[in-house]
Formats: C-alpha cells, structure tokens, sequence
C-alpha cells in the first residue's frame, strides 16, 4: 500500500443521462404543477380549522368561504395579471371603495339607471388602472411608488364624495341581485360565481392566447420580450386597465352583497390580493405565475379568516397567522420551483 | 416550416447602411458608417469597447433610428420604427442576454412574437400542439436532448440556449441574422456548435452579421470583417486579405498608413 | 425538499392530534359571540372584551369577542357568519349599518340563535328593520338627558346653557345634544344654545369664548366629548372660570378625569362598556339556556365625579372603564 493515487476499488460513478426523455412516475408529475404549493397550504389550513371545530366543512361553511373570496379573489385575479407581467398594484382597495361609492351615489342621490351607473363605475375604475399604467410606463417611476400615491389620491376622492360617510341602498334594485346581493346555492352568493367565471376566461387568456404568451415574456424579460416584437408597452398597460376595471368589478360585488359601501372599506385589499398570488404561486418578481393558483390562494385566505372566528381564536391571531401561512407556502413554492422548472 | 429566402438578384446586397450616424447626447456612437452585406455572406463586426458595435447593429435591427444616414434593405430604402419592423422583413437579431426569457419554456421562447394561432371566434388561442412539435423537430435538428419542448429554458446550458436562438431565427426565415456576442461565456465546445450553426446558416443563403470581441472565432467563419473604432470604420477587409495578428493589431494600435489608404479605396 | 413536505405533515399531525380533545370539549360547551366592528388595537373595546371575557368564565361557558382590525362592516359580517357557521349558541354585534345586517341577523334568528346588538348609534332606528332581541349599549338621547337632570339642582330657573358640539351632523351627538335640550327647556324653562366649536382646539376656543362675551350670564357648558372637553378646559383654566361656570361633559379620557378632580368639570358620562360585553354574553346565555327573553340594557347610565374619579382612573388603567 503505497498511499499514492488513486485506490483501485473505486467505482466510476453512474449519473443519469441529465436531459434524456425520461419515464416519470404519475405522482411526480403532479410535483411539477406551480399549485401544488398553495393546494397544499390549503389541506393543512383545512385539516387544522377541521380537527378544532367539525363543523368547519359543512356545506354552510365552505359556501362563506368562497363568497368572501370572491371579492378578494377577483382582485387576486388581476394582481396575478399584473404581477406575471412585472407590474404592481396598490391602489386597488381605494379604487374598490371609490367605485362602490360612486355606483352606489349614481343610483341613490342621481337617480341614475343602475345598469348605465354600473357601466360607468367600471369605466372609471378602468381608468384608473389605465391611468396608473400611463404615469408609470411613460415618466418611469417604477409601479410601487406610482400605484402608492394612487392609493392616497383615490381613498381621498373616495372620502371626498359623501364626506366620510357610508352609502346604503334600501330599495331593491336587481342590478345589485345580480351582482352580489343573491344566493345560488346555500350560503354561496352570485359573486362567487361571476368570479369563479373571471378565473377561467383569465385562465385561459394567460396560458392559451398569444397575449398570454407576452404577458409571461415582458414580466420575465422585458427586453428580450422587446427585441422579438413583442409589445411590451402595450401589455403592461392593458393589464394595469384590467385590474383597475377588475378592482372596481369587486366593490361593486360588494355594494351588490353588503347593500351599503363605506369610503373606508378596502384598505388592506392591496396586500391581501398580492398574497393571495404569491400564496398561489406568482412570483412576485413576475414572469411566472398561475390563475389557478390564485383561485385557491383566495380561498386559502378566505379560509383562515373563517376558519380563525370559527374556533374562538383571539380577534389579532388573523393577522400573525395569514403572515405565517403566506410565508410558508412561499417558502414552499420556491422549493418546489426547483422541480417546476422543466415543465411549462 | 422554413420560408425559403427569395433570391435578390444576386448584385443588390441584402442590407446596405450609408453614412449611418447616431448620436448619444453630445456622444458620436457611429459616425458616417458605410456597411454592405451581401446574400449568403457572414461578416465579423469587430473593434474595441466603445466602439459603436452595438450600435450598429441595433440600427439595423430596428431598435434604434439612425439620426442621418440610409438603410437600403433588398434595392430598397427602409425605415425601420421597432424591432417588429426589422423581424417583419426578415432582420432577426439574437442578443447576448436577451435571446430568450428562462423563466418560459423553449417551445414559448421559440414562438415568441410570432406565436402560431387558431381562431376561436373572435379570438385567438395557441395552437400547442403546433409548438411543440416544431419545437420539438428543431431540438432534433440541432441536436439538443431534452425531456420535453415544455422545459424551462434556465434547465439549459448557455450553448444549447444560443442554438435555440438561432434555430428560431432560421425557422422563421429571416434573411438576415445578426447576432450579438454569441460566443463569449460559451466552452469550446459549444463554441464550435455555435461557429457551425453560422456556417449552416450561411449554406441556407442567409446572410450573418455577428459581433465579437474573439477574433479567433470570427475568423474561420466569416466572408468579411469590418472593423470599428470609436464610431468610425476603419477596415473593411475581406478574410483573405487580412490575417487575425494584423486585426488585433489595428484594433490595439489603430490604423497604419498604408492600410488606409487601401481602404479608403475600397470603403 | 422531502424533509420540508414531512415536517408540514408533522405539523399537520401535531396540530390535528391537539385540537381532537379541544374540539371534543368544545362541542359540549356553549359558545357565544360578541363581534364588534373594529377590535383589535382600540382602546375602547379592549375594555368591551374583558367584559366578554369575565362573563365566560363567571358562567362558565365559551365567550369569545371578534372585531376586524380597522373598522369595516363586510369583515364584520363575514366574522358574524362564520360565528353563525360555529353553530354559536347567541351572537352579540354591534350595528353601524342598518342595511348591511338587516340580512345576516335575519338569517341568524331564523336558525335559532338568538342576537342581540350591543354600542349602536340609534337603536330604536333600527328596531324596525332589524331582528335583534335586544339593545346592550348607551343611549345617546337618555344620557344626555342624564346629564342634565345631574346638573339640574346647581342650575336657576329660566337660567341659560350651551352645549357645544364638536362634530355637527354626528347622529350620536345630536342625540346627546337633543337630550339636554328638552331637559333644560321643560324643567328649567331655560335656553339652550347649540353651538359649533369644530374639531379644532384653538377654533374651539374662539368660538366659546366670543360666545361667553355675548353671553356673560351662561350658567353652564356641555360638551359632547374629549374634543369638546379639551378645549373647553383649557378655556376655563387660562380665563380663571372655574368656579364661575358649570362644565360636565361626556366619554371618560384623561384630559377630563383630571378636570374633574381638579373641581374644573363637575362630571362626565361614562358609557361603561365594559357592560356592553358582559352583560351582552350574560342575556345570550340566559336566553339560550331558559329561553328567558332579553330586555335592553342602558349602559350608558355612568356618572363619574369628583369622589369617584381616582377610582375610575384606577380602573381605567386596569383595563374595566
């Protein structure tokens, strides 16, 4: 034994061709799906709120669960949107309160038709987001900053309108039926419905369509998006319109289900809507991201709010135990990123 | 499916760029840049940091306008507004590092602004199916393995990323390629891969344009070097007049006498 | 990453494991609510949740308070469902919009459970519209008849008032201002004033004091709460008027406690919410056990002076007033 070179017993080692098309077992397969991560915050925010209050399943439950979000969800849906494509929206809870109020004033103190009221609510909330995309693609404050005074300006306007106080819609106009105000199922109301509808057409838009396929390319590298004709500009715009139009879709569901809409409303939606998409597994960096992932995002938010009431936790647990989940299902999505990358 | 490149009568040159200038500010990038390219030729553009390379080529790319200057594209003077301009004639451009988006998968990044559609009514959806088996028929072709058209681009090494660039540029029938450093940061032996996909594409009567800091690479592979410095030409040589010593040396110590007055003759 | 998904499944594990016996008891237990519409942070209802709390365990029973961290009615209505959800044996809430709970509540009582509603600003509004049993909270209206009637000894026949309101339009307000009104005006046959200051001190000042040089005979002053007191106090500390005029005022903060103590303000009243919570859990619980049917409760009957306030200060800060 000589103590030099190498010993002869060595076995060369045996990796697997790196790229080769390779069999996968079914259930790794499934790994490679981005909402795997949310699905699974989702059982086990379930099995904890199940194991400590039984009722937590029953069918009255679950239809509160998505009623409520649905007004988070359908503004989840457009932050995912905007996100994907490298954008960021603070402003859309003053934009849903300013376009509650202004629905609900058009009817109330102007008389107005409510179906040309509603239409005109979503054209401003519209314009808002358009707006918001103008001032930041145009000058190129980045969309955090520009989005931020929107928030401020919006929220005053909003308080601006009835001075502070609160709108409340006694008649019953059918308008509001549709958008909110009636149940289909249970304790389920129409809303979930509109926005379980705007989950698949955003759905398909983002991952079947062309404009999909720009939406993931300008959020993930702009140039490049650029340089390959991609109208990059043109994409972030449109998407910032969206989730304004979208923001405002949702006070108006909630005018529709609560009946009233105070200037005061909306304050966390912001936030809320950006963790339900990281939660779903958007990154937040943009370029990648799922609807889907959103759609459960929303509910697994939904859930914890509930859930929380329904075993008697203190009022302030809500907020450390959103914190928690939104970081551990985003530490999950990482991981799980790593498996991700060779599908889609 | 290939576009065949229509055959130019073969004395009018692909491209042709007269007295480009750009200005930066008070910066002169180009300044009165004479370039002909020719169908079927690949030319070395080459020359210092600063030089006004990218510059050039951006212009020709449509990524910015020239400031004076004509750009002459098959016999016919262009202008061109955007990037989709340049792509629409046939110009594709593959740059350093922003070729193709990792975060989507190579059969997105392929079809990238210029997505193959079906209509729905009055909408239009992906045709997937399409994608990826083109997708798939151009990995085979270049010869890259991977376990699905659907993988992430980040799963691939710099080399096969390049491939993918240039395969798309092919696919899509552009006349004329330009590419933007396409071998720094690549191992010899992708290097080698990348210096073949050129000549491929030479054979297919694409004209090539690339930029390189590595004269060793363009020289085996290009028709024609042109060389820069500080927004001027100063050589224009075709392969075999020249050798890579002398380039490197121009490039470090400028142009000598003699050598200038041979190109003032043929610039 | 394998060890990441197994610790989650642990956890899972721990968490199911340890909620089985709390859902077991849970269920035998009865459980009550009482959801506010705001919560968490603010200091008012921090004491409205004690009052919850002690009546639980005096009772014995699950009583649990919930309130959204800012103020907002759809979280609260989304709270007052999930409780309804729970199978809640009595749900107290407190309504700030009319049109908002009309449909909750309804839902509530025709389930079974029984609702009452605790520190609303017009109750008896509501009445009509709204299914609750009963009214836990302060009645704006008959506290500030209270308040006069306190002060009626110390006032002349005929003798003239000013109450001074810091938030014009304020329906509570107007309420607190309404009942004063009728009480000088029908015992005394004196005048009332009502007067402006806004919600800004140094305005306040201005407008008490050119009022008091019209008005050299005014016996009293009335504020409706700490942004009228603090001004109102200053005021009579820098023009040396404290025993020349009568002050009482209303909500307990300690600008006024120590006014009080200081002879400056006669008295304040004290909404007393601490009863808003437990007398709200004690009616639900009674109702859901003997089907006893609740009464409304004034809550708003506190009077603090000048020999009860070093103790209320005390209480104040233990967390009761």
């Amino acid at each position: 034994m000589d103590g030099q070179g190498p010993s002869p017993v060595l076995e060369s080692c045996t990796t697997p061709e790196p790229n080769a098309l390779q069999k996968h077992p079914f259930w790794r397969s499934l790994l490679h799906h981005r909402e795997i991560g949310v699905a699974c915050a989702l059982v086990v925010v379930f099995t904890v709120f199940f194991s400590m209050q039984r009722h937590f399943l029953s069918a009255g439950t679950l239809g509160d669960i998505v009623t409520v979000a649905a007004e988070l969800g359908v503004v989840a849906v457009g932050a995912s949107f905007l996100m994907i494509s490298g954008e960021m929206d603070l402003s859309v809870g003053s934009n849903f309160a300013f376009s509650g109020m202004l629905l609900a004033m058009l009817i109330t103190e102007y008389n107005w038709n409510p179906i040309l009221a509603f239409i005109v609510a979503l054209a401003c909330s519209a314009g808002i987001g358009a707006l918001n995309g103008l001032i930041t693609l145009s000058i190129g404050i980045p969309s955090f900053i520009t989005t931020l005074g929107a928030m401020m300006f919006w929220r005053g306007v909003a308080l601006y309108l009835t001075q502070g106080w609160p709108i409340s819609i006694f008649e019953d106009i059918p308008l509001l039926r549709w958008l909110g105000g009636s149940k289909v199922f249970a304790t389920v109301h129409i809303s979930a419905v509109w926005w379980l509808i705007i989950g698949i057409i955003f759905w398909i838009i983002l991952q079947k369509t062309p404009y999909g396929n720009w939406v993931f390319a300008t959020g993930g590298k702009r140039g490049a998006a650029r340089a390959l004709g991609v109208p990059d500009f043109k994409v972030k715009l449109i998407n910032f319109t969206l989730i304004g139009l979208l923001a405002g879709l949702g006070g108006c569901f909630q005018l529709g289900r609560m009946g009233s809409m105070s200037p005061v409303w909306g304050q966390d939606l912001a936030l809320e809507a950006i963790a339900a998409s990281v939660v779903g597994g958007n990154a937040l960096t943009g370029g990648v991201g799922t609807i889907l992932g959103t759609l459960l995002g929303a509910i697994t938010m939904a859930s914890i709010r509930i859930g929380l009431v329904m075993i008697g936790a203190p009022a302030y647990w809500y907020m450390s135990f959103v914190g928690f989940i939104v970081v551990a299902a985003v530490a999950l999505n990482v991981k799980l990123g790593e498996v991700i990358s060779w599908k889609k | 499916m290939e576009k065949m490149t229509s055959p130019a009568p073969s004395h009018v040159p692909v491209i042709e760029g007269i007295k480009l200038c750009k200005w930066f500010g008070r910066v002169a990038a180009l300044k009165d840049v004479d370039i002909t390219i020719e169908r079927g030729e690949v030319v070395g553009l080459v020359g210092d940091n600063g030089a006004g390379k990218s510059t050039l080529i951006k212009i020709l790319s449509g990524v910015h306008r020239p400031d004076s200057g004509e750009l002459w594209f098959e016999g016919k003077k262009v202008e061109l507004d955007s990037p989709r301009d340049a792509r629409k004639l046939g110009i594709e451009t593959v740059y350093q590092d922003l070729a193709l988006v990792e975060t989507m998968s190579i059969a997105r990044n392929f079809f990238l602004g210029a997505e193959p559609k079906i209509r729905f009514g009055f909408f239009n959806l992906l045709d997937g199916r399409k994608m990826r088996q083109a997708t798939e028929k151009m990995l085979r072709d270049i010869g890259i393995t991977v376990r699905s058209a659907h993988q992430e681009v980040s799963t691939l090494s710099g080399g096969e990323r390049q491939a993918i660039a240039i395969g798309r540029t092919m696919h899509f029938g552009g006349k004329v390629l330009i590419l933007d450093e396409p071998t720094s940061a690549l191992s010899v032996h992708e290097t080698n891969k990348v210096l073949s996909y050129i000549d491929e594409a030479r054979n297919r009567g694409l004209s090539v344009i690339f930029i390189t800091h590595n004269l060793y690479h363009v020289y085996p592979v290009a028709d024609k070097i042109i060389v820069l410095e500080h927004g001027r030409k100063v050589g224009d040589f075709r392969k075999e007049e020249t050798s890579v010593e002398e380039l490197i040396d121009i490039i470090v110590h400028g142009i000598r006498g003699d050598r200038r007055a041979v190109n003032n003759a043929s610039g | 990453m394998k060890r990441f998904v197994g610790l989650l499944l642990v956890l899972s594990l721990v968490f199911v494991l340890g909620g089985i016996p709390v859902s077991v008891a849970a269920a035998d237990e009865m459980t009550f609510y009482v959801i506010a519409h705001t919560g968490p942070g603010d200091p008012f209802w921090a004491v409205v949740q004690k009052g919850v709390q002690d009546a639980g365990k005096v009772l014995g029973v699950r009583a649990i308070f919930q309130g959204p961290a800012g103020y907002n009615v759809p979280e609260q209505v989304n709270m007052f469902k999930a409780a309804m959800e729970a199978k809640a044996d009595g749900i107290a809430t407190s309504i700030s919009d009319a049109r908002a709970w009309a449909e909750p509540i309804a839902e509530a009582r025709s389930r079974g459970i029984p609702v009452v509603a605790i520190n609303c600003q017009e109750p008896d509004e509501l009445r009509g519209t709204i299914p609750y049993m009963a009214y836990i909270g302060m009645n704006e209206y008959e506290a500030g008849k209270m308040v006069a009637y306190r002060l009626l000894p110390k006032l002349e026949k005929g003798a003239r008032v000013v109450v001074a309101i810091h938030q014009a339009g304020h329906v509570g307000l107007e309420a607190r201002a309404k009942g004063i009104t009728e009480v000088i005006t029908e015992e005394l046959g004196g005048t009332v004033d009502k007067l402006d200051i806004t919600q800004d001190a140094t305005q306040a000042i201005g407008i008490l004091r050119s009022y008091l040089k019209a008005n050299p005979d005014t016996a009293a002053i009335f504020t409706l709460g700490p942004l009228g007191a603090i001004p109102t106090i200053k005021m009579i500390k820098d023009d040396g008027l404290k025993d020349k005029i009568l002050f009482a005022s209303f909500d307990l903060d300690s600008n006024t406690i120590q006014a009080i103590k200081e002879g400056i303000c006669i008295g304040t009243v004290d909404q007393q919410q601490y009863l808003q919570g437990f007398m709200a859990v004690v009616e639900l619980y009674l109702n859901a056990k003997f089907k006893l049917d609740p009464a409304d409760y004034d809550t708003g009957r506190g009077w603090v002076t000048q020999e009860t306030a070093e103790i209320v200060e005390l209480l104040v800060e233990q967390g009761y007033r």
